[in-house]
């Protein structure tokens, strides 16, 4: 067992072995079976009687200094000593995100929205004599656009949303280690958000070419398409770790998100309305641009590649993170 | 066991915490006491680590919070009622709680069961009615089954069987020997769960001793005494020799402090006083927080010699009826760093309160460190009287 003991060794033992069957876990409180519990003076006395003077430290028929008598603990805590460690903070992670609601109509959402919109412009398309092979990637790539949107502010709510509501307290009260808490939220995330964002990539391609198969030109091997499923998933993935990191040192959801559909539109739409030099470099580097850098789309001799801007991202994501990291270690909960 | 030691909060120019001291010992159950903005919550936060002190430290267990290798098994808290994500439901919030600290899942069931939401436990915490929300932040500080208990407000918003509940639980948690600080504002209820009370104003230490202490320092008792009127002012000129304080009402009974009634007793007895009357008046628990609420209050406007009249040592234990006159005059407040505490007047020297640092639970049975705690208990007959 190896709980922390520090207290003396009067102190009844932790874990102890599960009592014998039919026994109530604690005398005072029984197992109720309605809401309201029932306050019932259990048999053994041990309930003070209404108007038990102050300051009488005991319960009726204990006598000062006598060891109180103890029943056995919870059931529940036999063999519970399990000393925490970053698997339980994962796990808990897991819980967190799969009993959110957001979190599973996020996912409705991305996948239902990636092939309608692929559809939408596709179906444009196919009305025409001539469509390119590659031209599903393009179509993917924009409703990659829908994901990003999507993506970002899932990442910001995983952490705002301890916040706003509290249960930041309780978490780090039931795991004081913040960067444990912090690793374990990171880990779930990237790799939650990697998977899925592979998972609708991929399947938003699949939908796009079935529907799209193209006539001329040049044709786009199976070895591309997956490649561009993967690229496009980690960037999916590394866009919800920077919003995330930008979610923990704002705390608040509702700034994090707008600072964060302003860094993926602002670029993207001055450019458009700036034009020029200081227009076409906004363009390279904007979050939409490096999107569809990564299915083929929109990539300039003289602007970054596409794995260019999958590195800068992942730097920009690991400043953010450090920051994120330094504040929440450092800051009052 | 909970123990501070200088704790202090400063945001910027604001003192929120000012040099805390204070131990909060397995075995009973502490209130917690301080008027709105005094720091309470504060305080709370940083034992559990969530605030960092400015300076000084506190320790659960002997250790900080922070360095506690299985800190849900050590302490459970409820510090406020709905800190749940809304969307989840109560299971799945629990459930989060119980897989981070490493308990296994059938304790979230246990727990529900305990509180009494095991038949709502699938439903969304933020559809939850506030004393829903307070069972449920209950059922999480219950689900390491720690040995320490912190509760800020625990019986906010809940029904009278919900408030018997708590206070069951919170008195039958201590019995086991376990540690609970427990919050709040209502003085009955406090009058009713806490042995011992830490109270604290504009975040530093007003007193730190046992309820029934408290209530005799700080509350207004007296004895009222009536004699035939010829013989008033006699008894008013031997009470005071004795060191007590007697003044007229105005239906001619008088009003002493300072001295117990067995002793006005003796004393009209001896000087052949006869008397009709000889009732003692204890004050409750909330009269003597409001008195010395007021008398902060009074302190910061009108300085030190503020002292609500009748604010006196109330009654002193017989064992310290010898004590010099005098003892009437309104003891010094326990303002600004407190080293010790303010102990009442005739406490005993092994008062828990003056225990050694590392004091734990007492040890075995017939261990001496609780009795001084029951004394009054046992020897002042107006303890009966002192119900809140």
């Amino acid at each position: 067992m190896s709980v922390s003991q520090p207290y003396p060794p009067t102190y009844p033992p932790q874990g102890a072995p599960a009592p014998a069957p039919g026994y109530a876990p604690q005398p005072g409180f029984p197992p109720q079976s309605g809401y309201a519990p029932q306050p019932g003076f259990p048999p053994q006395g041990q309930t003070p009687p209404q108007g038990q003077m102050p300051g009488q430290g005991q319960m009726p028929g204990q006598f000062p200094g006598q060891p109180p008598v103890q029943p056995a603990r919870t059931p529940g805590m036999a063999g519970a000593a399990e000393r925490p460690n970053l698997l339980h903070a994962l796990v808990s992670e897991s819980t967190k995100l799969w009993t959110t609601r957001s979190t599973l109509w996020l996912l409705i959402c991305a996948t239902l929205s990636m092939p309608v919109f692929d559809f939408l412009l596709s179906s444009h398309y196919s009305g025409l004599e001539e469509v390119a092979r590659s031209q599903f990637m393009s179509d993917s790539g924009y409703g990659g656009i829908i994901a990003l949107l999507l993506y970002a502010p899932l990442g910001v709510m995983v952490i705002a949303a301890e916040y706003s509501s509290g249960m930041i307290r309780n978490t780090l009260i039931a795991c004081p280690r913040r960067g444990r808490v912090l690793t374990a939220k990171v880990l779930m995330l990237f790799f939650g958000s990697l998977v899925t964002g592979i998972a609708l990539s991929a399947f938003s391609l699949l939908v796009s070419h079935a529907i799209l198969p193209g006539n001329f030109g040049d044709s786009v091997s199976t070895g591309t398409t997956i490649d561009t499923a993967f690229r496009s998933g980690l960037y999916l993935s590394l866009v919800t770790m920077f919003s995330f990191a930008l979610g923990t040192m704002l705390k608040r959801s509702a700034p994090a998100i707008v600072i964060m559909l302003g860094l993926i539109f602002v670029p993207f739409v001055m450019a458009i309305l700036v034009g020029g030099n200081i227009g076409e470099k906004l363009m390279n580097y904007s979050f939409i641009s490096g999107l569809l850098y990564q299915y083929g789309e929109m990539v300039q001799d003289t602007g970054p590649t596409a794995t260019d801007m999958l590195v800068y991202l992942g730097a920009a994501t690991a400043v953010a993170l450090a920051g994120a990291y330094a504040l929440l270690l450092s800051r009052d909960a | 066991m909970i123990e501070a030691r200088g704790l202090t909060k400063r945001y910027g120019a604001k003192t929120a915490v000012d040099n805390l001291s204070f131990q909060v010992r397995p075995g009973i159950v502490t209130g917690f006491l301080g008027p709105n903005g005094s720091g309470k919550s504060t305080t709370m936060r940083m034992i559990l680590g969530l605030d960092s002190p400015s300076s000084g430290g506190v320790t659960v267990g002997g250790q900080p919070f922070k360095q506690l290798a299985n800190p849900a098994r050590t302490v459970g808290a409820l510090l406020d009622a709905k800190s749940m994500h809304p969307g989840r439901s109560a299971r799945a919030n629990l459930l989060s709680l119980a897989r981070l600290s490493g308990l296994p899942s059938r304790r979230v069931d246990e727990v529900l069961a305990q509180v009494g939401l095991q038949e709502v436990g699938g439903r969304r915490a933020g559809g939850f009615s506030l004393g829903m929300g307070q069972r449920l932040g209950i059922a999480a500080a219950l689900l390491g089954d720690p040995q320490v208990l912190m509760l800020d407000e625990p019986v906010n918003g809940l029904d009278p069987e919900g408030v018997l509940w708590v206070r069951q639980l919170i008195r039958s948690w201590a019995s086991e020997g376990r540690t609970v600080f427990v919050s709040s504002h209502l003085m009955s209820e406090m009058a009713l769960t806490a042995d011992h009370l830490v109270i604290i104003g504009q975040g530093k230490l007003l007193a730190d001793m046992s309820l029934q202490g408290f209530i005799q320092q700080y509350s207004s008792g007296y004895v009222g005494v009536r004699t035939p009127p010829e013989d008033s002012a006699r008894l008013v000129g031997v009470l005071s020799a004795a060191g007590g304080n007697a003044q007229p009402n105005p239906d001619g009974s008088l009003k002493v402090t300072g001295l117990e009634a067995n002793r006005i007793s003796e004393l009209a007895h001896a000087q052949g006083i006869r008397l009709l009357e000889l009732s003692p008046q204890q004050a409750s628990l909330e009269e003597a927080y409001m008195r010395m609420t007021q008398h902060a209050v009074e302190y910061r406007a009108s300085g030190p010699g503020a002292v609500p009249q009748g604010a006196g040592p109330g009654y002193p234990q017989p064992g310290a009826m010898q004590a010099p006159a005098g003892m009437q005059a309104p003891p010094p407040m326990g303002y600004g760093p407190t080293p010790g505490q303010p102990v009442p007047y005739g406490q005993p020297a092994q008062a828990p309160q003056a225990a050694p640092p590392g004091y734990g639970f007492p040890p075995t049975a017939g261990g001496p460190a609780q009795q001084p705690q029951y004394q009054p208990q046992q020897v002042n007959p107006y303890a009966t009287k002192s119900e809140g």
